[in-house]
């Protein structure tokens, strides 16, 4: 039943061509039915359904984003994301936790050549993170299309992953203050290896403005940091185990003092985190607005209005929603826990009893409790997501003309991909 | 449903796939497909319902629809229509929701039945596959492993060594050896730690504590725990447990979609800390063989699991109250049952008054 396929070229009128799009946001419908469902279905599917999940809630997202009233569209699948899962998991993950298991017990967990093997293998990591960034936003980037036209990203990532590499290295040495000028960089090779059909992106930000916003967040960082102590044992009274160690033999602390400690290394974290998004959010609003000035396409420019309050706000609320759709989720799956046990009776009440003395069952019940609730602070995450795109849409503006009909489609783009080794590779795996 | 040819009755933009201009086209559903009509009739496209794919699956809530052909890659059509979005998923049902989360689920959800089944199986036959695993490493393996895992384990502690300490111990391992099949021997370490405790590690290793031998009542109660320890060594509980952790962490990982990470790590650790109620009846098996083929009495392990039992209770000794909230042995009281129900058999102490002595202060800062 095939038609021959002919166009409609002639019979139509091209739309106002060279035209000044228009950008905005049409928030999905429907997020939260899907994130139960998805939740769910990792259940039942024993986790694989994560990759169907996720790539679905990319097509919602990407068709939320619209230039001129038309959707982006989205053309990955779940199946190229697990593949490129099962690739990194045998080629990556399983030789070296192997390799890692066997120089610790051929040489010792402490000995000069295990450390050495794991410094070599955080160094390779290291590249390999920038490698991985490049090569998913290609992968994502070659799955979008707008008007049947496909972007993609031409340059090499071994070029990007170096990089990132070098200048990262970098970062604990200048202390932070190559970071305006790494992200610049990294920025730039990417967007200027962008491309629309055949048309290039560019990038042409400095770095210099973002030292200003960056120095206030760096000052105010560091100053907080050392009133971060205080602040802890200020508020989690500290144990004063160490007073034990100086009459010569260490004590380990004893269990209730172990709480405490846990508590207050726990709350500082927290503490360090709430207040990282809130002092870097000037850095990254004023990141966001400047990249966005500095990218072009044909005759088009970029404009970003996003505030530090907004990102703020979308930062805080989306964790508010995250706990809130975690503790959901719990409650639920708890109270159906106990509607079947109630159910079974005395049958299997009997069988976990011999098993577990009574005192004890909390306990045991507590532990896959708090491991549900943290696979359930997951469960809400696209909401989050489309949330925090729907944000930077809706705030980002195109300047200037674009004429769409001087925008080719690509030679390769028709070309059946996904089968090369290189394709192989292009993974968007995490 | 009914169909309508002419005129067609929704507004569309049409892309060729070409370049990125879009044209202004009327779209209707005809009895063949999809019709695609520009300013002339005569150029009207057909798009056959069986070969059409939406840039996102057809929901209740759509409000448009994105539809692509797969005979002609690139070419797009844009519907800015609800309602035509309704009457496309019901001429091509292939293109709901619904439709797409079968396709997808299907597949995985037999898998995960089946995986579910093939576990079941394994525990149900009482197959252990991390001890047929554990069976086929070789013995520098096991060597290694051991030493590793005893470092770990007593790592900043003393480890205790007199002259007429190491021959007791020597003697009462020698003495249990007796029943063991082949030519396995173990080695013992006795190390300067307060909390009553021991433990088998990899490699036929075994751990006895100052605090143990402080505060057993006789030679034969150490004799039954090392017995027990030995009978974890030659099951190979210690080996299994670690091809048990290993494999556990990679399916975790497999299972997470690699941000297995904390949550995995958290599963996993917790999975090991104890041995199953399973390989702690083992143990006490090959326990009680061991005391019978030694001629050593298991009244003194008996007395132990009493004492142990007392001290749990109490709240006091150093047990670990954190551990014992995750520990699967077996009901100590069972354990008591199940020792005594033994036949009696002929015994002798397990060590001479001497040895015994000199194992209690095994520990001791000479003068």
């Amino acid at each position: 039943m095939t038609t021959p396929a002919r166009t409609i070229e002639k019979s139509g009128a091209p739309q106002r061509p060279g035209t000044s799009p228009h950008l905005s946001w049409l928030h999905p419908l429907g997020l939260i039915s899907l994130s139960v469902y998805n939740f769910v279905m990792r259940f039942l599917t024993l986790g694989i359904h994560h990759f169907w999940g996720k790539n679905e809630v990319r097509k919602r997202i990407w068709s939320s984003i619209r230039v001129e009233g038309e959707p982006l569209e989205y053309t990955g699948t779940g199946a190229e994301l697990f593949r490129g899962f099962l690739v990194i998991f045998g080629i990556v993950f399983l030789p070296v936790m192997l390799a890692t298991f066997s120089v610790a017990v051929f040489f010792g967990p402490d000995s000069g050549i295990s450390k050495g093997f794991q410094g070599g293998l955080y160094l390779a990591f290291l590249l390999l993170t920038g490698v991985a960034i490049y090569r998913a936003q290609r992968y994502r980037l070659s799955r979008t299309r707008w008007r049947g036209i496909r972007a993609s990203l031409v340059g090499s990532s071994l070029k990007y992953g170096w990089t990132y590499f070098w200048t990262m290295l970098l970062v604990p040495v200048t202390l932070g203050w190559i970071s305006p000028w790494r992200a610049t960089r990294l920025q730039r090779i990417t967007t200027d290896d962008m491309r629309f059909g055949t048309t290039a992106f560019s990038f042409t930000a400095s770095s210099r403005p973002l030292y200003g916003p960056f120095a206030t967040f760096w000052l105010l960082m560091v100053a907080f940091l050392a009133a971060l102590p205080f602040l802890v044992t200020a508020i989690v009274p500290w144990p004063d185990m160490f007073a034990a160690s100086e009459t010569g033999e260490f004590k380990p602390p004893r269990p209730e003092d172990m709480a405490r400690i846990v508590v207050g290394v726990y709350f500082a974290l927290f503490l360090l985190g709430v207040v990282y998004m809130i002092l870097s959010a000037w850095y990254r609003a004023a990141m966001i607005r400047h990249f966005s000035r500095h990218t072009h396409i044909d005759g088009l420019s970029f404009a970003s209005t996003v505030t530090p309050g907004g990102l703020m706000w979308i930062t805080v609320s989306n964790f508010l929603l995250l706990v809130a759709g975690a503790v959901v989720a719990t409650a639920t799956l708890a109270a159906i826990g106990l509607f079947i046990w109630t159910l079974a009776g005395a049958g299997l009440g009997s069988a976990i009893g011999d098993s577990i003395p009574p005192e004890q069952i909390g306990g045991v019940l507590g532990v896959p409790m708090v491991l549900l609730f943290f696979l359930a602070m997951g469960m809400l995450l696209p909401v989050a997501q489309a949330r925090s795109t729907g944000y930077l849409v809706s705030h980002l503006r195109l300047d200037g003309t674009l004429d769409t009909a001087a925008i080719e489609a690509s030679a390769e783009q028709n070309i059946k991909r996904g089968e090369g080794l290189a394709q192989a590779f292009d993974i968007d795996a995490l | 449903m009914p169909y309508e040819t002419d005129p067609p009755a929704f507004d569309g933009r049409y892309s060729d796939g070409k370049t990125a201009a879009a044209y202004n086209v009327r779209v209707g559903f005809s009895p063949r497909g999809l019709l695609i009509r520009g300013h002339n009739a005569a150029d009207d496209l057909i798009w056959p319902y069986g070969a059409l794919a939406t840039a996102e699956p057809i929901s209740s809530h759509a409000v448009d629809a994105l539809v692509s052909y797969r005979h002609q890659p690139g070419a797009s059509l844009f519907v800015p229509n609800g309602t035509f979005a309704r009457q496309l998923a019901e001429a091509a049902p292939h293109l709901t929701t619904r439709a797409a989360r079968r396709r997808a689920a299907t597949p995985w959800l037999w898998t995960a039945a089946a995986v579910l089944v093939l576990v079941a199986g394994v525990f149900a036959l009482q197959l252990s596959p991390a001890r047929a695993i554990a069976g086929l490493m070789p013995d520098g393996l096991r060597n290694s492993l051991g030493n590793q895992t005893l470092r770990s384990m007593t790592s900043g502690k003393k480890v205790c060594e007199t002259p007429a300490g190491r021959r007791a111990v020597e003697n009462l391992a020698a003495r249990l050896a007796t029943g063991v099949p082949g030519e396995t021997t173990f080695e013992i370490t006795v190390v300067d730690w307060g909390l009553i405790n021991a433990f088998a590690t990899p490699g036929n290793k075994i751990v006895l504590t100052r605090g143990l031998i402080e505060k057993a009542g006789s030679a034969d109660e150490i004799a039954g725990v090392l017995a027990h320890e030995m009978g974890h060594g030659i099951e190979m509980h210690p080996e299994t447990s670690i091809v048990r952790a290993i494999g556990l962490s990679a399916a975790v990982e497999l299972l997470m979609g690699g941000g297995g990470g904390t949550v995995g790590n958290i599963g996993v650790m917790l999975a090991q800390l104890s041995y199953s109620r399973q390989a702690e009846a083992e143990a006490d098996d090959v326990a009680l063989k061991l005391m019978r083929d030694a001629g050593i009495a298991t009244d003194g392990l008996t007395d132990f699991f009493k004492r142990m039992n007392k001290l749990e209770r109490s709240g006091d000794g150093d047990s670990n109250r954190t551990f014992d909230v995750l520990r699967s042995h077996p009901q100590t009281a069972d354990r008591i049952r199940r020792i005594s129900a033994q036949e009696k058999y002929p015994s002798k102490p397990a060590l001479k008054p001497a040895d015994w002595r000199a194992l209690k202060t095994i520990c001791a800062v000479p003068d």
